[in-house]
C-alpha cells in the first residue's frame, strides 16, 4: 500500500496554476464540483519515487477572506481538510499582490511551499526574485521556481515535495527506512536546510 | 497602506479615483492597489463607481487625448460622506 | 546523515496592542470545545477581529455568544487607538508585512519608466514647471504671430484689389444692383476674407497644440498648474477645462462636466471665459502687426498671462466669497506616458478643427456679416455710417468706452458684434475702417485678369517662404537665419487702425476683447450647464472686469507716459 499525500495548489487568478496542475497530474485528472457549490474542482493525482499524490486546485482567489464563493471554497479547505502541503504558486511578475495570499495562509498554519511560476517572463521584463531569501525571510518556507508554461522546475517541484512528505508528522511507512537521493533535483530549491 | 488611500478619497471632494491614480499618488504597484481598493470595497468603506469619464465625451481632444484609455478606467469613491 | 528540517513558517507579528488581542482569543478559543481543534486558533481569532464572522454560524449558541462579546470587547479596547478601523488596521499591517517583506527579495525592472521619470523630473519640478509651461506657450504663441504675418500681408493683397474687383466686375456685367455689390465686397468679402486670414496662424496653434497634447505634455501642464492653482483656493481639476478654453470656451465649459463638486463646477465655469480662446488671436495679431510690430508675440503671450492672472485671482476673489467654504481638492489625473506625437492623430485633429473654423466662418460668421451689413446700412440709403442703426447704437455705446481709450463708434461697434464670434472683432474693424475707405470709383478700376493671378499665387508662395523662414527662426531662438525683411504688417486695415488708435488705446482694447463675454454661444452653454442665474453673473463679471482693467491700463499709462 502506497502512502497519499493531500496536496492543494492555491494561488492567485492568471498566475498558471492551472498550467501547473495539468503539467503535475497529466491525465489522471477528474472535473468536478464542490459539495453544494458551483464552483469547479478538479483533482488530480501524480506519483513520485513510489509516494502518491493527490492534488486538489483550489480557485483561483486573491485572498482568503469570504466575500466571494471561491474564496470561501479555497478558506474552507485549508483550513477544514488541512491538507498536507499546500502549494502556493506565485506570478513572479507580480509579487506582492501575490504574496498577500501567501502571508494569509501562513496565517492557517498550513505547510506551505512556495511556487515561483513566470520566472522566465519576470527575468525577460526585467524582475529579479531573489528566492533563497523568500525563503529565509519567510522563515524556512521552501520556494521552486518554474515557468510551467515550458515544463521546467517540475522535477524540482515534486523533488521539493517529496522531500517535504518526508517530514511530515504522522509520518508515512514509506520513510521509516532509508532515504532516497538518486533523484537530484533539476530546478532550485531552497530552504533552510534543504540541497 | 489602507488609511492612506481612505484619506486620498476623503481629499478628492468625492471625485472617483482609479487604482492607477491611487498608484501614482502612494507610490504603489498599480496592481496591489487594485487589491487594496478591492478590499475596501469588501469592508465596505468605497463603493465602484462605473463611470468612467463623463468629461471626455464632450471635450475636444478626445480624439488625440494620450489619457483617454487610462482615464476611462472604473473608478472608486468613499460610500458615505462621514469623514 | 542529518535529517532535512522544515520549520513553522513564521507568521506575522501584529503591532502589540493588536497582537494582545489576538493572543488572548485565541486563549479563550482553546477552552470552547466546538472551536478547539477544528479551527487554527489563532488564525481564528484574526479572521473575528477582522470582521469575518461566517465561520461563527456553525458553532452552538452558547460558544457564538462568547466569542461575539469577547470580539466586541476586544474592539471596544482596541478603539481609542484604532477607531471603527480595527479590520482595517490588521489588513494593512499584513499589506504592509508584504510590502515590506517584497521590498526585500524584489529588484524591479527601472530602465522602463525611467526616461518618463527623468522627463517629469524636470517638467513637472516645482520651480521649473510653470516657467517651463509658460515659455512653451510663448512659442507656441510667436509660432502664431510669425507665421500668420506673411500669410495676412497676401490674403489682404488678395482680397483688397484682384477678388474684389473681380467681383465688382463680374457683377457690373451682370447688372446687380448696387447694394448687392456693396454687401458683396463690403459685407462678405471683407468680413469673411478678413477673418480667414487668420487661417494659416490657427493651423499652427492647433498643431502645436495636437501635438502638447500627444507627446502627453498637456496632461503634466495641468498636474504643474494644479499646485499653485490649489493654494489660490481654487479646486485642481479646474485646469483641464480651462486649458481647453484656449481652444474653445464652449467645450471648455461643456467640460466642466468632469468636476464632480457643483461648487467647483460653477466656479470654473466662471473663469473659463477668461481663457484666451482661439477667436481672440486674430485682433490680437492684427493689432500686434500695426502697433507692436517688433514684439507682436510678447504682446500676445502676455494677453495669454493676464487672461490666467486675471481668473485666479477672479478665482480667489469668488471661492473666498460666493463659493466660501469649499475645500480645494488636489489634482489626481492620470499621467499617460510619454510618446511621439503620431502624425496621424495630430493632423487628423488640426484638419478637423481647422475645418470648424472655415465652417464658422462660412456660416455663422457670414449671417453675423451680413446682419452687420444691414444694420450699417439702415436707414437705407444713410451716406455716413455714424448715422446707420448700427452707428448710432455703437455710438450710444462708445461713450461709457471713452476712459479705457477707446471711445469711437467703431471700436464699440467692433467689440459689439465680436459678442456674436469673436472674429467678428477684426472683420468689423474690417468692413467700417476699410470698406469705407474703398467707397467710391469701384467700377473704374481696370482688370487684368492673368496678371492678378499671377501676382497671387506669386505672392502665395513668397507668404509661404517667409512663414516658413519665419518657424525656422522662432524654433532656433538667437540664430538669425534669413536678414529681416522689415515687415511692417503695412495692410489696408493696419494702418486705418493707426489712424484710430494709439499704442496704448490699441493694448487697453485688446484687454478689452481678452476678457470681456467670449460670445454667446459660451453664454449659452453657461446657462444649458448652470442655469441663467450663474450666466448672468458671468456676464456682469465679464463686462465688468475688462472695463476696469482696460481703462486701469489706460489711465495709468496715460499718467505714466505723460510724467
Amino acid at each position: 500500500m502506497t502512502t497519499t499525500i493531500r496536496i492543494a495548489l492555491a494561488g492567485n487568478p492568471n498566475t498558471g496554476k492551472s498550467t501547473l496542475f495539468n503539467a503535475l497530474t497529466g491525465e489522471n485528472q477528474h472535473v468536478g464540483n464542490w459539495p453544494g457549490k458551483t464552483v469547479a474542482q478538479k483533482r488530480g493525482w501524480f506519483i513520485y519515487q513510489g509516494v502518491r499524490f493527490e492534488v486538489l486546485d483550489l480557485p483561483g482567489t486573491y485572498s482568503l477572506s469570504a466575500y466571494s464563493p471561491d474564496e470561501q471554497v479555497a478558506r474552507d479547505y485549508i483550513v477544514r481538510e488541512q491538507p498536507h502541503v499546500v502549494v502556493n504558486v506565485l506570478d513572479a511578475t507580480n509579487l506582492e499582490r501575490n504574496l498577500y495570499l501567501t502571508a494569509q495562509i501562513m496565517e492557517t498554519g498550513a505547510q506551505l511551499l512556495l511556487v515561483l511560476n513566470m520566472q522566465d517572463l519576470a527575468a525577460r521584463r526585467g524582475y529579479k526574485v531573489d528566492a533563497e531569501k523568500l525563503a529565509h525571510l519567510l522563515g524556512g518556507v521552501p520556494v521552486v521556481t518554474t515557468a510551467a508554461a515550458r515544463e521546467e522546475g517540475l522535477d524540482a517541484l515534486r523533488e521539493a515535495l517529496y522531500q517535504m512528505a518526508q517530514h511530515l508528522s504522522p509520518l508515512p511507512d514509506l520513510f521509516s527506512g532509508e532515504s532516497r537521493e538518486d533523484n537530484h533535483a533539476q530546478g532550485a530549491i531552497f530552504g533552510p536546510h534543504c540541497h | 497602506m489602507l488609511q492612506e488611500i481612505l484619506s486620498l478619497f476623503r481629499q478628492s471632494n468625492g471625485i472617483p479615483l482609479s487604482a492607477s491614480v491611487v498608484a501614482r499618488q502612494l507610490g504603489l504597484e498599480t496592481a496591489v492597489v487594485e487589491q487594496l481598493l478591492h478590499t475596501l470595497v469588501q469592508r465596505g468603506r468605497l463603493t465602484l463607481v462605473d463611470e468612467g469619464c463623463t468629461g471626455c465625451t464632450v471635450c475636444p481632444l478626445k480624439k488625440i487625448c494620450a489619457g483617454a484609455p487610462t482615464i476611462t478606467q472604473r473608478g472608486y469613491a468613499l460610500v458615505d460622506s462621514k469623514q | 546523515m542529518p535529517k532535512v528540517l522544515f520549520s513553522a513558517p513564521t507568521a506575522i507579528s501584529y503591532s502589540p496592542l493588536l497582537e494582545a488581542e489576538i493572543t488572548r482569543l485565541a486563549g479563550m478559543m482553546t477552552g470552547l470545545a466546538g472551536v478547539n481543534g477544528r479551527y487554527p486558533s489563532r488564525w481564528l481569532a484574526i479572521q473575528l477581529l477582522e470582521g469575518d464572522e461566517t465561520l461563527l454560524a456553525e458553532l452552538g449558541e452558547d460558544e457564538k455568544g462568547v466569542l461575539v462579546t469577547a470580539v466586541a470587547d476586544s474592539h471596544q479596547r482596541l478603539q481609542p487607538h484604532y477607531g471603527d478601523g480595527v479590520d482595517l488596521a490588521i489588513t494593512d499591517e499584513r499589506y504592509q508585512f508584504v510590502h515590506q517583506l517584497v521590498g526585500q527579495v524584489l529588484t524591479a525592472p527601472q530602465a522602463t519608466w525611467s526616461f518618463s521619470d527623468r522627463i517629469d523630473r524636470i517638467i513637472t519640478n516645482r520651480w521649473l514647471g510653470i516657467p517651463i509651461f509658460l515659455a512653451l506657450m510663448y512659442v507656441v504663441f510667436s509660432l502664431v504671430q510669425n507665421v500668420s504675418a506673411p500669410f495676412l500681408d497676401w490674403v489682404d493683397s488678395v482680397i483688397g484689389s484682384p477678388i474684389t474687383n473681380w467681383a465688382v466686375a463680374l457683377l457690373t456685367w451682370l447688372h446687380a444692383p448696387v447694394w448687392l455689390i456693396s454687401l458683396l465686397t463690403d459685407g462678405v468679402i471683407a468680413g469673411v476674407g478678413g477673418v480667414l486670414t487668420f487661417l494659416p496662424g490657427l493651423l499652427v496653434m492647433y498643431l502645436a497644440l495636437a501635438i502638447l497634447e500627444d507627446t502627453g505634455y498637456l496632461a503634466r501642464a495641468a498636474f504643474v498648474m494644479d499646485r499653485s492653482m490649489s493654494k489660490l483656493g481654487l479646486h485642481g481639476r479646474s485646469f483641464v477645462p480651462m486649458i481647453l478654453g484656449f481652444g474653445c470656451n464652449v467645450p471648455a465649459i461643456y467640460a466642466t462636466r468632469t468636476i464632480e463638486s457643483k461648487s467647483a463646477r460653477i466656479l470654473t465655469g466662471l473663469l473659463i471665459p477668461f481663457m484666451s480662446c482661439s477667436a481672440r488671436l486674430p485682433v490680437y495679431v492684427i493689432f500686434g502687426l500695426a502697433f507692436f510690430p517688433r514684439n507682436g508675440n510678447l504682446v500676445i503671450w502676455a494677453l495669454y498671462l493676464i487672461g490666467i492672472v486675471v481668473a485666479a485671482v477672479i478665482g480667489l476673489v469668488l471661492s473666498r466669497t460666493i463659493f466660501k467654504g469649499e475645500a480645494a481638492g488636489i489634482l489626481m489625473m492620470e499621467m499617460p506616458a510619454y510618446r511621439w506625437p503620431a502624425a496621424k492623430r495630430v493632423l487628423a485633429y488640426t484638419w478637423e478643427e481647422s475645418a470648424s473654423f472655415v465652417r464658422k466662418a462660412g456660416s455663422f460668421i457670414l449671417i453675423g456679416t451680413v446682419i452687420f451689413w444691414l444694420l450699417l446700412n439702415f436707414p437705407w440709403g444713410v451716406d455716413n455710417p455714424q448715422e446707420s442703426l448700427f452707428g448710432q447704437v455703437s455710438g450710444a455705446i462708445a461713450p461709457t468706452l471713452a476712459p479705457a481709450g477707446f471711445g469711437d463708434w467703431q471700436a464699440s461697434g467692433a467689440l459689439l458684434t465680436g459678442l456674436l464670434a469673436k472674429e467678428m472683432v477684426v472683420s468689423t474693424l474690417a468692413q467700417v475702417y476699410v470698406g469705407e475707405a474703398n467707397d467710391g470709383g469701384e467700377t473704374a478700376v481696370p482688370i487684368h485678369p492673368l496678371t492678378d493671378l499671377r501676382n497671387i499665387v506669386v505672392g502665395f508662395g513668397a507668404a509661404t517662404l517667409d512663414a516658413g523662414k519665419q518657424l525656422l527662426e522662432t524654433l532656433t531662438p538667437g540664430i538669425m537665419l534669413f536678414p529681416n525683411t522689415a515687415d511692417d504688417g503695412n495692410t489696408a486695415l493696419t494702418h486705418a487702425l493707426r489712424q484710430s488708435f494709439t499704442p496704448l488705446s490699441a493694448f487697453a482694447f485688446l484687454i478689452f476683447v481678452l476678457l470681456y463675454v467670449p460670445c454667446i454661444a459660451t453664454v449659452g452653454a453657461q446657462i444649458a450647464e448652470f442655469g441663467w442665474r450663474w450666466a448672468a453673473l458671468s456676464v456682469v463679471i465679464t463686462l465688468l472686469v475688462p472695463w476696469v482693467l482696460a481703462t486701469a491700463v489706460y489711465q495709468v499709462g496715460g499718467l505714466v507716459s505723460g510724467m
